[in-house]
């Protein structure tokens, strides 16, 4: 792109006269450009800025009609208190990923199906909103999984780094000022739902025939 | 209630137990520390750490370390864990330390210990009284037949107008003291039932909503009938006996007409001449202070069972759940089968949080490292007399004297200014004085740093020279 056809410096009339009315109501676009720019830096949460939620709420029709241009789609879950945005699911599209798909081992997904799990029972058994799991109680979930071996060492390992993997993508968050407690955060819940869990199933027991099949 | 019924209550209530536990003596002691003496709910793990630190540390005193070797910590972890079931303890948006509240089976169990020291004196005529009163109500209120509920109106209106003509004739009964007494303290006992009924009231609440949780977990029809079944059997918490029971009282509370009335009368309780010498009696103006903060912690978690009530019946979650239970049930035979022969490399996807977006600007240029030269070379001292009393002529600036001095000040003024705690407490130690008060002001949130005013002090150094220095105006606020 030449610089020419970037700045025209024959500007009609009427374009200007649009870009000063922009300039008059600047509240409305400012919490739209708020909003925006915000979604496309990561997960808004009701609890960590009100404000911006009450600002995404108020326009969430643009920003639904904006972001739509970009290939993406806001997820916005008003009970829970998040919103983010994710790829449009429609397979022709030809443009490119704006929100990338993280590759995830056998046991990362194993953890994150379970914590999914987890969660979904907690809420059925209590009112607290806020899951908290020791090490230790992550490591109980998912030993059954575990290859049978005497090396604990192995294993154990493993499982850290099958937590570390988790917290990364931003579904355990270790508290403060503590060794080996984590918050299994409630955004997991929009990511690995049903579709997701359902893919996951599919895919084991692909895998599970070709190993019987070998056998 | 038979043999057996208490042998199970023996066996596994958790107020029963802790009675049992060989360290009874210390919980109790705790738990009347922490919590019901000071009337606290709600305390985090740090302070209440703090708090049995302080009562281990007398107990280890006396009886030598071993008596409770573990940590405060561990034991009240220990404590909460779910087989002992004396703490409650959970967790709060956005604060990671977890927090404790008294059970009410605990709560129970620890005011039975405090009544085994016994009364002085067992209100018996005001309780009559009270039956009574409460028996009319109950009667009175239910009457259906208007003849008779005007009968009874009329007769309480003859009863009202002879001691109308009695108290005008002169006639005018005034309670005697041991009355006086009888009444009071039954009003005292009540309210502090009351009070710490309000544990049982959220106890019963979260009970309630267990309950419904368990119904949702197991519901084998539709949305619809399962809502249509909770709502109308009133299994939900405001339509239960205790959620209505519960609201009328926040009704009655909340009202501005009977809120003004009882503190007119908390207020007259005081005055009674043969109340005066009774210990403690104005005290009983805090009453309804008291009750303020018990009822409205009650009322907010009403407010967030029912939200999170909410989040579990909207239809989405409800039949995702469904799907994910059927899910994980063929994931988890799967994932079993495949256990000792783990696929590797990639198995799935998820999508990031947010889009991959990089500002080229937002990095960093390259800064050249300054290298840091570390002489390690040491060099042996002479072994000679060195005068170290230049280590000692440091001189310390004690945060809580100049703290005392602003309060002493505050004693007796409603507001001071930084100029006005000097005249009565001169700096002694100069600038550094001076810094301790600015750092007090900026860190109370009763004091008032105003960059648009100036004041000027003054002091005299130890040499004898007077040095000046002007400042931003001070003023610290009397707390409320």
């Amino acid at each position: 792109m030449n610089l020419d056809d970037a700045l025209p410096f024959e500007m009609d009339a009427d374009a200007v006269a649009g870009a000063d009315q922009g300039a008059i109501a600047p509240t409305a676009s400012d919490a739209l450009s708020l909003v925006l720019t915000h979604l496309l830096r990561g997960v808004v949460y009701r609890e960590a800025d009100p404000k911006l939620w009450q600002a995404l709420g108020e326009n969430i029709a643009t920003a639904r009609d904006y972001v739509a241009v970009l290939g993406l789609e806001l997820f916005h879950d008003d009970i829970e208190g998040y919103a983010f945005l994710r790829s449009n699911q429609d397979e022709d599209s030809k443009l490119p990923r704006l929100v990338a798909r993280r590759p995830l081992t056998f046991h990362v997904s194993l953890l994150l199906a379970l914590l999914r799990v987890r969660l979904a029972e907690f809420d059925q058994q209590t009112s607290e909103s806020r899951l908290v799991m020791s090490r230790e109680q992550i490591a109980e979930m998912v030993s059954v999984f575990m290859p049978e071996t005497s090396n604990e060492v192995r294993l154990f390992d493993q499982l850290n780094t099958s937590i570390k993997k988790v917290a990364e993508l931003g579904f355990l968050r270790k508290l403060r000022g503590t060794d080996d407690h984590y918050e299994v955060q409630r955004i997991i819940k929009a990511f690995v739902d049903a579709q997701w869990l359902g893919e996951l199933d599919a895919r084991l027991a692909d895998y599970r025939t070709a190993l019987e099949g070998t056998k | 209630m038979d043999y057996y019924a208490i042998q199970g209550l023996r066996e596994n209530h958790p107020g029963w137990a802790l009675l049992r536990a060989d360290h009874a003596p210390l919980l109790v002691a705790f738990f009347v520390a922490a919590f019901i003496e000071p009337n606290r709910r709600n305390i985090p793990r740090r302070e209440l750490i703090d708090a049995l630190e302080d009562v281990l540390f007398m107990v280890r005193d006396e009886q030598g370390d071993a008596a409770f070797p573990r940590s405060a910590a561990e034991y009240l972890d220990n404590w909460a864990a779910p087989e002992k079931a004396w703490l409650r303890k959970f967790y709060i948006e956005n604060q990671d330390d977890p927090i404790f509240d008294l059970t009410p089976t605990t709560e129970d169990a620890v005011r039975w210990v405090q009544s085994l020291q016994g009364r002085e004196f067992v209100a018996t005529q005001s309780r009559l009284t009270g039956i009574f009163a409460l028996l009319k109500t109950l009667v009175q209120g239910s009457e259906t037949d208007p003849e008779v509920r005007l009968a009874q109106l009329e007769a309480e209106r003859a009863a009202i107008d002879a001691k109308i003509e009695a108290v005008a004739a002169g006639d005018m009964p005034v309670m005697t003291g041991p009355e006086a007494l009888d009444h009071y303290q039954q009003l005292r006992a009540q309210a502090q039932d009351l009070l710490s009924d309000f544990r049982e009231v959220e106890a019963n609440f979260r009970d309630l909503d267990r309950k419904v949780r368990e119904r949702i977990a197991t519901w084998e029809g539709s949305q619809g009938e399962l809502l249509d079944a909770i709502f109308t059997n009133q299994e939900d918490i405001s339509g239960s006996l205790q959620g209505r029971t519960f609201q009328g009282f926040w009704d009655y509370l909340m009202s501005p007409a009977q809120r003004a009335e009882l503190s007119d009368l908390l207020e007259k309780t005081t005055q009674i001449p043969t109340l005066a010498t009774v210990d403690g009696v104005g005290e009983i103006v805090n009453l309804q202070r008291d009750w303020l903060p018990a009822v409205e912690q009650t009322q907010g978690t009403v407010r967030r069972l029912s939200s999170q009530m909410r989040r579990l019946l909207d239809d989405k979650v409800f039949l995702e759940n469904k799907r994910i239970m059927q899910l994980i049930r063929s994931i988890e035979s799967n994932a079993l089968a495949l256990r000792n022969d783990p696929p590797s490399g990639t198995v799935t996807e998820i999508a990031a949080q947010q889009a991959e977006i990089t500002l080229p600007f937002e990095r960093p240029l390259y800064k050249p490292g300054t290298q840091v030269v570390i002489d390690d070379a040491v060099e042996l001292a002479e072994d000679t007399e060195v005068d170290s009393s230049a280590l000692f002529d440091q001189f310390y600036v004690d945060r809580a004297e100049l703290q005392a001095n602003i309060d002493e000040v505050l004693g007796q003024l409603p507001q001071a200014s930084l100029g006005q705690v000097l005249e009565l407490h001169p700096l002694a130690k100069g600038l550094a004085e001076v810094v301790t008060y600015f750092q007090i002001a900026a860190e109370s949130g009763w004091a008032d740093i105003d960059a648009s005013r100036t004041q000027t002090l003054s002091w005299t150094t130890s040499t004898g020279a007077r040095r000046e220095a002007t400042v931003e105006h001070v003023t610290f606020v009397r707390p409320e």
